[in-house]
């Protein structure tokens, strides 16, 4: 115990004083390291006390947290998911980015004063706790002169509680916010989630996603208007495609960067944001400003990630043509058909895979009274319906269907459904792979929301997410590979870091002591919006759970923080091992607490060479 | 009487009225061909077609036709002196081979019936189909049936999981194999109806059987694109032949089970020797996928039916083919020609020609109140001619097309509302001596009248002659909607004792109420909106007219020039007329010094020609369901 804390608290005030080094010129963050000490120990205290069963879990969260405003875990719980999605915080981050310069611009061009859009945001600037000018930008924006659609509002809203939420954490403060203003506008924007009571969290992750899409079309709507908008540089295509490999080289190679330099640039990078000059010598600081024109031309990320393909494959019985009809798709309802007792045992990947598979290719003949036009025969024939994927999101959400109208109205389908941490891809691509070769792609548990209860207004809602601020996310910003290979390079660009990386993780996860500015790790370059609203681990909350568990479960040190996971359950949130995550998903009789929307990420195999 | 009074079964049920659009005498098949028997004692072929006719063909010249199914053909069996059809109507027929007609109606199956099997022994039959039923028939008793004593017992196999697609028996009927979806073969022994087993293997629908004549092997040809010999009695599958590219549909066997002949989606036929299944020689490509193989009367060459019209005779390859001594010859020993199906059909606006292009191209025109094609066009651009033929009216919907036989067939609109919802005048019409040109016809009314001219002899109207006939070898048919045939009988023939009994049973109430009396004339009313233009002088608008717009009603055939008189009647009156309200006479000239001609209507700023009619205007100028709003001014007259 004693050791532990010898350990821990020195490394934090270190890492701390850099921060304050980093930050000096905001003269609100030195109270924060003042009160580090004694906060600390209550923090470490307080979690003790909760591993005797009696203490607040609020004392000691390792992120920052959002708390109920009556009926809104439904909220907390997507927020929290979202969060934590793999690559969803770092391209909201730019897609808001290249609004607020696209919105600057366009402010520019229709009332000719060139500096208005900066100068809205010296103004409206002091009152936010913001740490970058970007986002300065992007509340002066809100004043404009352009009216913002509703939607719009809501994306920036979002934004603006990620980047309170990375402030609460860099400041280590445990208030609970409370997302006030993101709930409003969502509000305004839809009159569905009006008034205090519980709302479904499958329809608000829809919706918040919805929003996100239109708001990157918007975006590209605005460009393609006014071409005017952008310079020639920054339209003209990069060449360079071979980034993504450059990156595991670059991680390999250097290590050694000087620090000072690092957060120098970061700082510099600040002040270049917001502006149209471009810094092509540095790749992140181009990354605020001219650069990420290329990736607005028609970058819808959440189409690149959360959207993937279905396929309707109608074969006529009678002639044996076949037609095929392609629908994008945001998520998977998996139908609810089994009883407990199917699942009751352990259940081994491959068979919950299987049923997943099952759940959602499938297979149907229209005959007797839906029998199917068939176009060459030209009249009703009886068909076979397969229901493929042709391509499955890079962040895929299976919607567990566990709420069911009848004539008794809405009611709740408790009956498990195994959560497997690893599934298999059920792609048309890997469903296909012959039986002696590995399928191109797997699936990789990231985020769950589980709800509670017996029926969805009476319910509760608690998200299980992997605790990770994702550096691999903004290692490498890609913002200049050319538009289509986006979303390949960013599951490349994981599968990089786990290939690299994976073996040193825990050791760069303690080693972030050490680093002062993120915008270099390693060696390789960082997008510097992981400063701005990026997620900002607090690693010692989530190392004592870890380190408390040898001696509470009498085992061996068993868990890496890889395999920890972030119960967050409004303004509680409580680091658990990926055991007991498990043990969490496993069957119980007659539970009423039950996973239903699963995340998982993509993970693409690719043979090294 | 119960099978041939379907009208009383199901009373709650719509009855539709359709009609088919052909040849007094439909030699050539239309569209492809489902099955093939041949007569060997006569030499007589019969084919059964998409058409819904079954064709014969004595020393391959067309004999005659067996007209009585309303939809394909799927399947015929010659037994003695009778053949039995099975067909997608949902029925199966027995019929006098000799003859050509139609003796009895079997409605039992549910849904499509596909395919028939015959134990020439025991003289039953089999049929079987997509309702996963079997039903086995007594040829006897089947053929002893007459039109008013057709009460029949069948007895049923029971166990079919899913839709049937092939059945197959051996002569003697001590076995019955049915292939299905089920991707299994499954048996029974159709003496005690007891279901034997079941045989899995194939990896897809199996739409091919053959049983060997001792009942001891069985031939099966799968969607998988493979054959499978199969030992009943050690219940196994012994033998894979895979030599076509795509699913098999066809199956023959030699007398001896020596050789199989198969035909395919691929287009080939195939002959295998089964005991050295490496060795099998292409008997023809065909033009299309081979769908049925009939060996002739000597056995020595197979006829080809493929989902074309055409039938070719192939010769089948002798042991020098088999040994690569000798090459199959390339082209058939004979044909028996198919005619064209009609593949494209469009409505013209006046909503009654009919515009189609068939399977070679060519373009006609059809009328459909004559239900006759009145123009060839050759094989011109099918697009451009439309675009030619495209007229500036509208009328509404009253039938509907289906192509599902290769011929027009017309569904008429399936309600009072339906089907009575175009009203033309009897100009456009085309009504020649008619005193009053623009009294009002309807379509839907005057078909039906032609339609049913010859049953309980609807009067022609004796005062004007606005008349149509349909040719009398139309057939009508009376259906559920949607669903199956309830009666089928040519337009001639409604004179029949036997026939007008069962039309009065069938044909349903608001038909006979249309056609027989000079009923009142139900009009389809559009609603709309008069507002004067802001160019109409204030003075010279009716008190009050200014406030609200106006909202009439009229029948939706009204023309622009009749809007225009009243606007002139009933809005305008000059500002000091003695009397206010709009009761004056209309047959009085209209006091203001202003005519018709000056009247201008517009929608959505359109200028409105004065002899459009108010659906034109909403269909192809206002284009919304929301009420109508026309606006109007005064323009200088010429």
């Amino acid at each position: 115990m004693t050791v532990l804390e010898n350990n821990v608290i020195p490394s934090r005030s270190k890492l701390s004083l850099k921060r304050i080094h980093q930050t000096r010129d905001r003269p609100a963050r030195q109270e924060a390291p003042l009160h580090k000490k004694p906060f600390l120990e209550d923090m470490l205290n307080g979690y003790r006390s909760e591993q005797r069963g009696n203490g607040d879990a609020v004392h000691d969260s390792p992120v920052a947290t959002l708390s109920n405003m009556g009926n809104t875990c439904f909220l907390n719980s997507v927020l929290y998911t979202l969060r934590f999605a793999p690559t969803f915080l770092h391209n909201l981050h730019h897609l808001i980015g290249d609004l607020a310069l696209v919105g600057s611009r366009l402010t520019q061009n229709k009332a000719k004063t060139s500096s208005l859009g900066r100068n809205m945001g010296a103004i409206t600037g002091p009152s936010s706790r913001s740490t970058s000018s970007k986002d300065l930008l992007s509340l002066g924006t809100s004043n404009d002169v352009i009216p913002k659609s509703k939607v719009q509002v809501v994306t920036e809203k979002l934004h603006e509680l990620y980047i309170t939420m990375h402030n609460l954490e860099v400041k280590e403060s445990n208030d609970a916010y409370q997302p006030v203003a993101l709930l409003q506008a969502i509000r305004e924007a839809n009159y569905i989630f009006e008034g205090n009571h519980q709302q479904d969290a499958h329809e608000l992750l829809v919706y918040l996603l919805d929003n996100i899409r239109e708001t990157c079309d918007l975006l590209t709507q605005q460009v393609q208007q006014n071409p005017e908008l952008l310079t020639e540089t920054e339209i003209i295509q990069s060449s360079n495609n071979s980034k993504i490999w450059n990156v595991r080289r670059s991680w390999k190679k250097t290590h050694k960067i000087k620090k000072e330099k690092n957060s120098k640039e970061a700082i510099s990078e600040e002040q270049v944001n917001g502006s149209s000059v471009t810094d092509t010598e540095d790749a992140c600081s181009v990354d605020g400003s001219g650069e990420n024109a290329k990736k607005k031309l028609g970058y819808n990320f959440v189409a690149e990630d959360f959207e993937g393909v279905t396929l309707r494959r109608t074969m006529c019985l009678e002639c044996e043509s076949v037609t095929e009809r392609k629908e994008p798709f945001y998520d998977i309802p998996v139908p609810i058909s089994l009883k407990d007792a199917d699942f009751e045992g352990d259940m081994s990947i491959n068979s919950a895979s299987e049923f997943y598979r099952k759940a959602c290719v499938t297979s149907e003949k229209l005959c007797d009274g839906n029998k199917y036009l068939c176009e060459k025969c030209q009249r009703y024939n009886e068909a076979s319906r397969d229901v493929l994927f042709e391509k499955l999101p890079n962040i895929m959400v299976l919607q567990l269907k566990r709420f069911t109208t009848s004539s008794a109205g809405v009611q709740k389908v408790n009956t498990y459904l195994p959560t497997p941490i690893e599934l298999a891809c059920f792609c048309e691509t890997c469903c296909n792979v012959e039986d002696n070769e590995p399928p191109p792609h797997r699936y990789r548990l990231c985020c769950v929301i589980m709800h509670l209860g017996a029926s969805m207004a009476s319910g509760h809602y608690i998200a299980y997410v992997k605790a990770s601020d994702h550096l691999e996310d903004y290692a490498e910003c890609s913002r200049n590979v050319p538009k289509g290979s986006l979303s390949a390079s960013s599951s490349e660009k994981s599968l990089n870091f786990l290939k690299y990386f994976k073996p040193r993780t825990t050791s760069s996860l303690i080693d972030n002591k050490s680093i002062v500015s993120k915008s270099m790790l390693n060696g390789v370059r960082m997008c510097k919006s992981m400063d701005c609203c990026g997620v900002k681990l607090n690693k010692n909350v989530v190392e004592n759970v870890m380190n408390s568990y040898p001696r509470k479960n009498g085992q061996d040190v068993y868990s890496s923080p890889e395999e920890m996971w972030l119960e967050c359950d409004d303004e509680s949130v409580r680091p658990i091992t990926g055991q007991e995550f498990e043990e969490e998903l496993s069957y119980k009789p007659n539970s009423t607490s039950t996973p239903y929307l699963l995340f998982y990420s993509k993970i693409t195999d690719v043979p090294l060479d | 009487m119960a099978n041939l009074k379907p009208g009383g079964q199901n009373p709650r049920k719509k009855v539709q009225v359709s009609m088919v659009i052909c040849e007094a005498e439909e030699k050539r098949h239309r569209s492809g061909v489902n099955a093939l028997q041949i007569d060997p004692a006569l030499d007589r072929l019969y084919s059964a077609g998409r058409d819904s006719i079954i064709r014969v063909y004595e020393h391959e010249r067309y004999l005659h036709g067996m007209e009585h199914h309303t939809d394909w053909v799927n399947d015929i069996v010659l037994c003695c002196g009778g053949l039995i059809s099975a067909s997608s109507d949902t029925t199966v027929k027995v019929w006098n081979a000799h003859k050509g007609f139609c003796m009895s109606t079997l409605r039992t199956h549910k849904d499509y019936v596909k395919a028939l099997a015959y134990a020439k022994d025991r003289e039953q039959v089999a049929s079987a189909g997509l309702d996963k039923s079997i039903y086995l028939w007594d040829i006897n008793t089947l053929t002893a049936l007459t039109a008013s004593n057709n009460t029949v017992t069948t007895s049923s196999l029971m166990g079919s999981k899913e839709s049937i697609y092939s059945l197959a028996m051996n002569p003697s009927g001590t076995v019955i194999v049915s292939g299905s979806t089920e991707k299994a073969l499954r048996l029974w022994d159709p003496r005690n109806c007891v279901k034997l087993f079941k045989l899995k293997g194939h990896a897809d629908n199996v739409k091919a059987l053959v049983v060997s004549k001792d009942g001891t092997h069985c031939i099966s040809g799968s969607s998988d694109g493979s054959i499978k010999v199969w030992s009943l009695g050690g219940q196994r599958c012994i033998q894979t032949i895979r030599v076509h590219s795509d699913s098999v549909w066809a199956l023959l066997a030699t007398e001896n089970f020596s050789h199989v002949i198969s035909g395919g989606r691929d287009k080939k036929v195939i002959m295998t020797d089964l005991k050295n299944p490496q060795s099998s020689v292409v008997v023809c490509v065909e033009e299309a996928p081979v769908l049925k193989m009939c060996f002739t009367a000597d056995q020595q060459a197979v006829w080809v039916s493929t989902s074309h019209s055409s039938i070719r005779c192939w010769k089948l390859p002798t042991e020098k083919h088999f040994k690569e001594e000798a090459k199959m010859p390339s082209s058939p020993i004979s044909l028996i020609p198919g005619g064209a199906a009609i593949r494209q059909a469009v409505v013209l606006n006046d909503k009654r020609h009919i515009l189609t292009k068939d399977a070679n191209e060519n373009v006609a025109l059809y009328d459909v109140l004559r239900a006759r094609k009145i123009e060839d066009l050759g094989q011109i651009n099918f697009q451009e001619e439309l675009k030619n033929r495209f007229k500036f009216v509208y009328v509404p919907n009253w039938f509907n097309v289906d192509l599902k036989t290769g011929m027009l067939t017309i569904h008429l609109g399936q309600d009072e509302v339906d089907c009575f919802s175009a009203w033309v005048s009897a100009r456009d019409a085309g009504i020649r001596d008619c005193p009053e040109p623009d009294q009002k016809v309807n379509y839907g009314k005057l078909l039906l009248q032609a339609l049913f001219e010859h049953w309980r002899g609807v009067e022609k109207d004796p005062e004007n002659k606005l008349y149509f006939t349909v040719p009398k070898h139309i057939p009508l048919i009376l259906s559920e909607v949607g669903g199956r045939t309830l009666y089928r009988v040519l337009v001639g023939d409604t004179v029949g004792d036997t026939e007008n009994a069962l039309l009065n049973d069938t044909v349903p109430n608001w038909v006979i109420s249309n056609i027989e009396e000079n009923c009142t004339n139900k009009f389809i009313k559009v609603q709309f909106y008069l507002q004067p233009h802001s160019s109409v002088p204030s003075h010279l608008l009716k008190q009050d007219r200014l406030k609200k717009p106006d909202r009439l009603v009229a029948n939706d055939f009204i023309q622009c020039r009749k809007v225009a008189e009243h606007i002139l009647e009933k809005l305008l009156g000059d500002g000091n007329a003695n009397s206010p309200g709009g009761d004056a006479d209309s047959s009085t000239p209209s006091n203001n010094g202003y005519n018709v001609d000056q009247i201008e209507l517009t929608c959505n700023d359109q200028i409105l020609d004065p002899s459009m009619d108010l659906r034109t205007v909403k269909h192809f100028i206002w284009k919304s369901s929301a009420d109508l709003t026309l606006h109007y001014r005064i323009v200088n007259a010429k």
